[in-house]
């Protein structure tokens, strides 16, 4: 027999026993639905966990500070500073997107439009490269020019505004609300006291460039503590170089070399072979690799958990398929008898059956297919009605179809050996023999 | 018309054939010491009353049971000896098979049913589907090959049954109470029929029959008593 024969005589076998047909292909359906659905729940945490540890925990970032370098007779060691130089190597490795200098300043207090009073975080680094970082702008952008600032949506929310009543907000600070900051002179403002008993008060203008866009899925009232403001390196040394001449003892400048320097892997596949690279250059390294792995092996619980539910529903079906089609053997006894008469051997009674779940395999395959994307569309469709978020945190990866119709088949197949094997050993006189 | 088995070589060689059935401690006889041949191209009729062991040796003859002692050769070859996929192969290329109830696969529409056997030989579909309609035409059901067989009557459902057992053109035909289910009109066209058949085909037929009727339009009669084949061997009709 041709496969094509066997796929006819099988559908046409499908057709015949509706309902059979039906309650054996919804058994598969709901368990290759829960397979797909299971594998999908475990991908999508895993992919929505690993955007948001990328977002908190920078996974494909690298720290790079100084190290120690032995000298060649072994007798000390002696740091080695992340100096310019080995800032361009690093650069020129491959799989590096950017390397930028990274070197927290002071937290300091400014005060905008004479009333208002924040707090930022100086960070001298290259504003230039920090969309490379993966920073986006809600507002301008960097700018070559000196004296400039760029902040974290965060530094425009919580500001404290001496007008207000004291029982206005935390402290009359007006913390739900972001206040205008962009392309707004803000002034940075430190009490100078040089050590004489006397103080001062000095200031130094910065013009607000761009304002960072708020994180995806993180609450204003999380971001208020979050004050980060970033500022060129030769803006943080007119500043340094202002506040020393201004009489503060403690300003410090801008080392020569780098304190810390980041960088940013084009992947998070090629974080660790950048950090084995850097350590070749005797500088200290540090990632967050390992917060992935620790990650990675709960993912794998889950996993296992909802792929393990999967799988049992589907023994569940498969059963249901063995009863389904060990029934149709003894109804068909007769038919089978006939079609042995006719010549039909062993192995095309078998293969007929075998075939005929097959089918009923891929029907319930493609049925849970469809199953699947309903369940994951519902779903969805409630964490977006009730957490307000813009899109669905499931999704189904293409990869995951032919995994789940592979499972379907294969249930169908495996539930219809014993049948298949059953119908082929049906004695050809006693089927045909009527009573 | 008569023809001498002694003057061709037999196509069917039935040779001490004894079958007997266990039936708990009892052993009961069906068959005892027949012996017989069937010459290609002959028709031979199978006469015997109910329990008389005709259908058993009809179902030895065909290799659905294993006789108890004795040999039985289609075309040389000793069909006992054979495993059941031999059978099978054998059988699909061979043998031809009527049935009393017509057996038709009630899904499948005439042509489906008849191009059946054809199926299992792998015969391409677009052949199959000639050399279906072309043996329901010689069965005289040309136009009812996509009616399925609730929608024909007794008699057409026949014919499509013995169009069924020639479309692989098989050396021996075995038909099995053929007009059993039958009114006489219809018993007596299917007769003709098949008697039209073998001679337009030379297939040979051996029918198994419990009616008189049927039995003498065959060449040649075989009477089954008890197990027996009684009036010497056999009887010309």
């Amino acid at each position: 027999m041709r496969l094509r024969d066997y796929m006819r005589l099988g559908w046409d076998q499908l057709k015949r026993r509706k309902v059979v047909t039906a309650l054996c292909a919804a058994g598969i359906a709901i368990g290759t639905a829960s397979i797909i659905v299971a594998l999908s729940f475990g991908e999508s945490l895993s992919h929505y966990s690993r955007q948001q540890m990328n977002q908190w925990f920078k996974m494909d970032e690298l720290t790079v500070m100084p190290g120690y370098r032995t000298s060649t007779d072994g007798a000390e060691n002696r740091e080695n500073p992340v100096t310019e130089t080995l800032l361009e190597v690093i650069r020129t490795l491959p799989g590096v997107r950017a390397a930028s200098p990274y070197v927290p300043m002071e937290y300091m207090t400014f005060t905008v439009d004479e009333t208002k009073r924040g707090d930022v975080q100086l960070i001298a680094t290259e504003p230039e490269h920090l969309q490379a970082f993966g920073y986006e702008f809600r507002q301008g952008g960097p700018s070559d020019a000196d004296n400039t600032i760029i902040i974290s949506y965060g530094v425009t929310l919580d500001l404290y505004d001496e007008r207000m009543p004291a029982d206005f907000g935390p402290g009359r600070r007006d913390s739900p609300v972001a206040y205008p900051l962009y392309q707004k002179t803000i002034y940075l403002t430190k009490l100078i006291t040089p050590g004489d008993g006397s103080f001062k008060t000095a200031t130094y203008p910065l013009r607000v460039v761009g304002v960072l866009a708020k994180p995806d899925g993180v609450p204003d009232n999380r971001l208020r503590f979050s004050k980060e403001a970033y500022i060129s390196l030769r803006t943080a040394e007119k500043i340094s170089d202002f506040f020393r001449a201004a009489g503060d003892p403690y300003a410090p400048g801008l080392p020569s070399a780098y304190n810390q320097v980041r960088v940013k892997a084009a992947d998070v596949k090629d974080v660790p072979r950048l950090e084995n690279m850097i350590g070749k250059l005797d500088l200290s390294v540090q990632t967050n690799l390992y917060q992935q792995e620790r990650f990675e092996k709960e993912m794998s619980v889950v996993r296992l958990i909802f792929g393990g539910a999967g799988l049992f529903i589907l023994f569940v079906a498969s059963l249901t398929i063995i009863v389904a089609m060990t029934m149709a053997t003894y109804q068909r006894r007769r038919q089978i008898g006939i079609m042995k008469v006719l010549g039909a051997g062993l192995g095309q009674i078998r293969n007929m059956f075998i075939i005929e779940s097959a089918l009923l395999g891929v029907l319930g395959g493609l049925i849970g297919i469809l199953l699947a994307y309903w369940v994951i569309w519902g779903i969805n469709a409630v964490v977006i009605r009730f957490d307000g978020a813009d899109d669905g945190l499931l999704f189904i990866s293409w990869h995951l179809l032919p995994v789940g119709m592979a499972f379907a088949v294969l249930t169908g197949v495996l539930s219809g050996l014993y049948p298949a094997v059953k119908a082929s050993r049906t004695d050809a006189l006693t089927a045909i023999k009527r009573e | 018309m008569q023809k001498r088995t002694e003057e061709v070589k037999p196509l069917l060689q039935v040779e001490s054939l004894t079958h007997r059935f266990k039936n708990g401690n009892e052993t009961t006889t069906v068959l005892q010491d027949v012996n017989f041949s069937v010459a290609r191209s002959e028709m031979v009729a199978l006469l015997g009353s109910s329990g008389s062991g005709k259908s058993t040796l009809l179902n030895l003859m065909a290799g659905l049971m294993k006789p108890t002692e004795g040999s039985i050769r289609i075309e040389g070859q000793a069909i006992e000896k054979m495993s059941e996929n031999e059978l099978a192969l054998f059988r699909r290329s061979r043998i031809g098979f009527i049935f009393q109830s017509f057996e038709l696969i009630p899904h499948l529409t005439a042509r489906e049913n008849v191009e059946l056997p054809l199926v299992f030989q792998r015969v391409p579909a677009r052949e199959r589907k000639e050399r279906a309609l072309e043996m329901l035409a010689h069965v005289g059901l040309e136009g009812k090959a996509e009616m399925f067989p609730s929608d024909l009557s007794g008699g057409q459902q026949q014919r499509v049954s013995i169009a069924r057992a020639l479309v692989t053109n098989p050396s021996i035909v075995f038909a099995d109470e053929p007009t059993g289910n039958l009114d006489s009109q219809t018993e007596a066209e299917i007769i003709r029929l098949l008697v039209g058949l073998n001679r337009t085909f030379d297939t040979t037929f051996v029918v198994v029959t419990h009616e008189r009727e049927v039995a003498v339009n065959m060449q040649r009669v075989l009477r089954l008593r008890d197990g027996k084949l009684i009036d010497g061997e056999t009887e010309d009709a």
